[in-house]
């Protein structure tokens, strides 16, 4: 497991910056940070007309209809609004568990590789002028950081996914989902999109990200997995031991026994998707193995998190 | 219940070990997973392995302990023995080795009979023990005891070191015989095991174990020189071959003397053919040692080759006592084998018979004084009148038997001879002398050939033991008869005269190989070092005789007051019954088997092996249980 210093080194930063300008490359010619909302506002895009009121700014009467037509009527234009942006971050014992095997090939626990997505996620947001929040959850919903603007906030996201632990608390107990999010819904007055970063080893999963959408929320879901998770590699007499809540299990690991759990692994997994894919839940699985970036660009572009 | 071997218990020591062991291995390997929601899926399928998962490590470890018990108990050797008792079960064991020509015939393994006999012989050595001793004994021609009751495997395995079988045949009924007495004198039960590739069918309570398998072989069943009257200088060699496979053979055989090659001869047979061959005028120079050798790969190769010799040149000694017989005298005077002197009864005296190859008493038995045949010195042929005595006479006697077999009337013809008259003989009933009468004239011999035995045993073709003591006598006075006449007369009389020289032509320095060989006083024998595998000295004196129990050539050294000489002996198998490997035994052991108490039948008392079955069949058990299904 990484530390935080290391985790968001010059490094990581210069392949944010090259992600912003992949971003801004790849749909060209958008406004950022333009979101239309049913209220008018001061944005430039003609909403309609009304007539004039005394108090109103006399900067928004038509002065060319008052010429035509002789009366004053004053211009009512759309109202811009930022997007609320959630990352809502996995931080249980799960995800900061990193299988052995996969040592040589990642040297990132999930958690970790959950941070940089997250920290990517908002960096793109933030560049085009949305509110980022980030909302730690595991057994209950931490605290979070509070909606941000501007890509000068960046280092406050940075902070707070820095003083993230490293490390879960002993035994806390088992991913609650379901009790995260419906507290999510309720602390959160706006709506808006919200990113679950999480591998989602809660047999409720499909039903929290359920509750959100049902709340108004656009939700996309990111299943982030360890390839030891996908091939466990066992053999032998193994006492298994929860990483959340540290109940062990003994047994025997051989050829059929992993090919069972190969099986229900993917069926988990399918009916999770299948659920997302009902409602309306975008949904990517990615391991650990993968680069963030290629991630970000790649597999959200693909799976059109990102437009 | 006693332990042969109680030191095994020390490996008892290992069971903390094991136990150790399993205890390390019995922490299981902690490693910490993200969830554990899928693999409580995957075994939710099969909830029975998990009871056996947590079970099969000491179910591990109970097989493991129990493994090492069986084996501990196998190593201690247990006896249900109490002290000073003997034990119920325990069985005593002659065994009786088959060490005769046939056991050198080589398996299609590449391993001879003899060797693997030897193998069983040592499994079974391997059992002795207190209470149940192992005997050994060899069946050569006579019965060879290697080992009495012995219960000291490291003693009787000393013993059948350098054992090996013998070129000779022979019988296994003496060796059985003194097996059976054997097993009498053994304490408790006794059994009688005989290792052999024979199939013949063994007698009473014998155990047989057949170690031999039915085999294709080709071999010289004769072969004999034999003098031509009309060319001296040469000989004539008679071989006979035969195939004792299923299948045709062909091949060459070569003929040397004095390891000079002479003919070399191509032969086919068909199954179980036999064919004869003849070599005629073969020079008889040299020492006169002929050797016959067939080219061919064959199961048994001592019977490949043959040994024979040129027949001697000095003609029989004869001495002729009558008071005249022209035809006699004549006859013995033209027959160039001969060479005779006359005497007159009067001066002749009995132990002037001694210095003669044979002597003729031509109806003066009662004028030389001899009475009884003990009183003969030497080889003697009486006409008429002999010690014998008669019990009357015969008129006309008329020819009825012939014996085509005795040496005495080879090429006799009897038809044209007519008798005048004949004694009607007494043949006496004496313990040391063994009589024929290959010429009867109904119940009354009218001639008998006797042979006094020397001790040993006589050769089984009468041939080559040279007995202490011939005798033959002819009832009629040859002057009665019309046989003077006739061809007959001195084929009969040179036959008889080389009978009882023992020279005849064909058999002269012959033997058979296993079978004492008479030696005359002053004469010693040993193997010729270029004839005999390995130069081994395998002739064993015995007395005045000796035992040749390889083929090949033996000297024969005559050391006395007169100047030293020689003579040569040819030793062969020539035996069917040892050349003929079709019947061999190559059943397994029936009844009370010998693999099974080899093994350690419970009967046996050799428990130890089935301690030691157990226990690999539980490893076996375990290995599949715990290795062969955790890779599957």
């Amino acid at each position: 497991m990484g530390t935080s210093s290391s985790l968001f080194d010059s490094a990581f930063l210069v392949k944010l910056e090259q992600l912003h300008l992949l971003s801004r490359k790849l749909f060209r010619g958008r406004q950022h940070a333009e979101r239309r909302s049913r209220q008018t506002g001061a944005s430039m895009e003609f909403a309609d007309y009304r007539n004039y009121a005394p108090g109103d700014d006399l900067r928004t009467v038509d002065w060319n209809v008052y010429g035509r037509l002789n009366r004053l009527f004053v211009k009512l234009f759309e109202a811009e609004q930022d997007l609320h942006v959630s990352i809502l971050l996995d931080c249980s014992a799960s995800m900061h568990w990193k299988g052995e095997v996969a040592a040589t090939r990642s040297a990132l626990c999930k958690f970790d590789h959950a941070r940089r997505i997250a920290a990517a996620l908002g960096y793109v947001a933030l560049a085009n002028l949305d509110r980022v929040n980030l909302v730690p959850f595991g057994t209950d919903l931490g605290d979070d950081l509070g909606f941000v603007r501007g890509k000068q906030q960046f280092h406050a996201v940075l902070d707070f996914l820095k003083r993230l632990p490293d490390s879960p608390e002993p035994a806390r107990g088992q991913t609650r989902m379901r009790v995260c999010f419906q507290a999510f819904a309720r602390r959160l007055k706006c709506r808006g999109l919200v990113f679950v970063l999480s591998d989602f080893f809660d047999p409720e999963a499909a039903d929290a990200m359920g509750l959100l959408h049902r709340q108004q929320f656009e939700v996309s879901a990111l299943q982030v997995l360890d390839p030891v998770e996908l091939d466990p590699g066992l053999s032998g007499d193994v006492r298994l031991v929860d990483a959340e809540t540290e109940v062990a299990f003994d047994m025997l690991a051989d050829a059929r026994l992993l090919k069972a759990y190969r099986a229900e692994f993917d069926r988990f997994v399918a009916e999770l998707e299948h659920d997302c894919m009902e409602r309306a839940i975008g949904f990517v699985q990615t391991t650990t193995a993968v680069p963030f970036e290629d991630l970000v660009l790649r597999v959200l572009r693909e799976k059109r998190l990102v437009k | 219940m006693t332990f042969l071997n109680p030191i095994g218990w020390l490996f008892l020591a290992l069971a903390p070990v094991l136990v150790l062991l399993y205890l390390r291995r019995i922490r299981r390997r902690v490693t910490t997973f993200s969830t554990l929601m899928f693999w409580r899926r995957a075994l939710g399928e099969s909830m029975h392995r998990t009871w056996y998962g947590r079970l099969r490590q000491w179910f591990s470890l109970l097989l493991h302990l129990l493994i090492l018990g069986l084996g501990v108990l196998a190593l201690v050797r247990p006896e249900p023995k109490g002290p000073g008792q003997l034990a119920p079960a325990a069985h005593s064991t002659v065994l009786v080795l088959d060490a005769r020509a046939r056991m050198q015939a080589v398996e299609p393994g590449g391993e001879s009979r003899f060797a693997k006999a030897l193998k069983l012989v040592r499994q079974t050595a391997a059992l002795a023990r207190e209470g149940a001793g192992v005997a050994l004994l060899v069946a050569r021609p006579a019965p060879e005891v290697i080992s009495p009751f012995c219960t000291d495997p490291a003693a009787l395995a000393e013993r059948l070191a350098g054992l090996t079988a013998t070129d000779a045949g022979g019988d296994l009924a003496p060796t059985l015989a003194l097996a059976r007495e054997l097993a009498r004198t053994a304490p408790g039960k006794c059994r009688i095991l005989l290792i052999t590739d024979a199939s013949e069918p063994v007698r009473g309570e014998v155990e047989t174990v057949g170690v031999g398998s039915s085999l294709e072989n080709v071999a010289i069943t004769r072969f004999s020189a034999r003098s031509q009257i009309a060319s001296p200088q040469t000989a004539d060699l008679l071989l006979e071959v035969a195939n004792f496979g299923r299948s045709a053979v062909h091949g060459n055989v070569e003929i040397s003397s004095d390891g000079t090659l002479l003919d070399v001869k191509p032969f086919e047979l068909g199954p179980g053919a036999r064919k004869t061959e003849v070599f005629p005028a073969v020079p008889r120079e040299g020492s006169g040692r002929l050797t016959a050798h067939l080219d061919v790969n064959d199961a048994l190769a001592l019977d490949n080759t043959a040994y024979a010799l040129l027949p001697r040149d000095e003609p029989c000694r004869v001495l002729l006592v009558t008071k005249g017989n022209w035809f006699l005298e004549k006859l013995l005077a033209s027959d160039p084998t001969v060479h005779f002197d006359l005497l007159s009864p009067d001066a002749f005296q009995p132990e002037m018979g001694r210095s003669f190859d044979a002597v003729i008493y031509d109806n003066v038995a009662g004028e030389t004084g001899l009475k009884t045949l003990d009183a003969v010195a030497g080889n003697a042929l009486f006409i008429k009148a002999s010690p014998m005595g008669n019990t009357g006479s015969l008129d006309r006697p008329p020819v009825s038997d012939t014996d085509a077999d005795s040496p005495l009337l080879r090429l006799v013809q009897w038809h044209d001879v007519t008798f005048l008259r004949a004694d009607r003989l007494a043949i006496p009933a004496l313990a040391d002398w063994k009589f024929d009468a290959p010429l009867r004239s109904v119940d009354c011999p009218l001639i008998v050939a006797g042979r006094r035995l020397a001790g040993a045993k006589p050769n089984v073709s009468g041939a080559a033991a040279r007995e202490e003591q011939r005798v033959v006598v002819f009832a009629f006075d040859v002057a009665d008869s019309d046989l003077p006449l006739r061809v007959a007369f001195p084929l009969l009389i040179s036959n008889t005269v080389h009978w009882l020289a023992q020279t005849e032509s064909e058999t002269q320095g012959m033997a058979e190989c296993g079978y004492a060989v008479t030696l005359a006083p002053g004469e010693s024998a040993q193997p010729a070092p270029d004839s005999l595998a390995g130069g081994r000295k395998t002739a064993r004196g015995i007395g005045g005789s000796f035992q040749p129990l390889r083929n090949g050539f033996y000297r024969v050294d005559q050391t006395g007051a007169a100047a030293e000489s020689h003579r040569w002996l040819a030793v062969n198998t020539a035996n069917d019954a040892e050349s003929n490997l079709q019947s061999a035994n190559a059943a397994p052991p029936t009844g009370r088997g010998f693999v099974p108490k080899t093994l350690g039948g419970i009967g046996s008392g050799a428990i130890w092996q089935w301690f030691a079955l157990a226990a690999l069949v539980l490893l076996t058990a375990e290995w599949w249980l715990f290795h062969w299904r955790r890779t599957e």
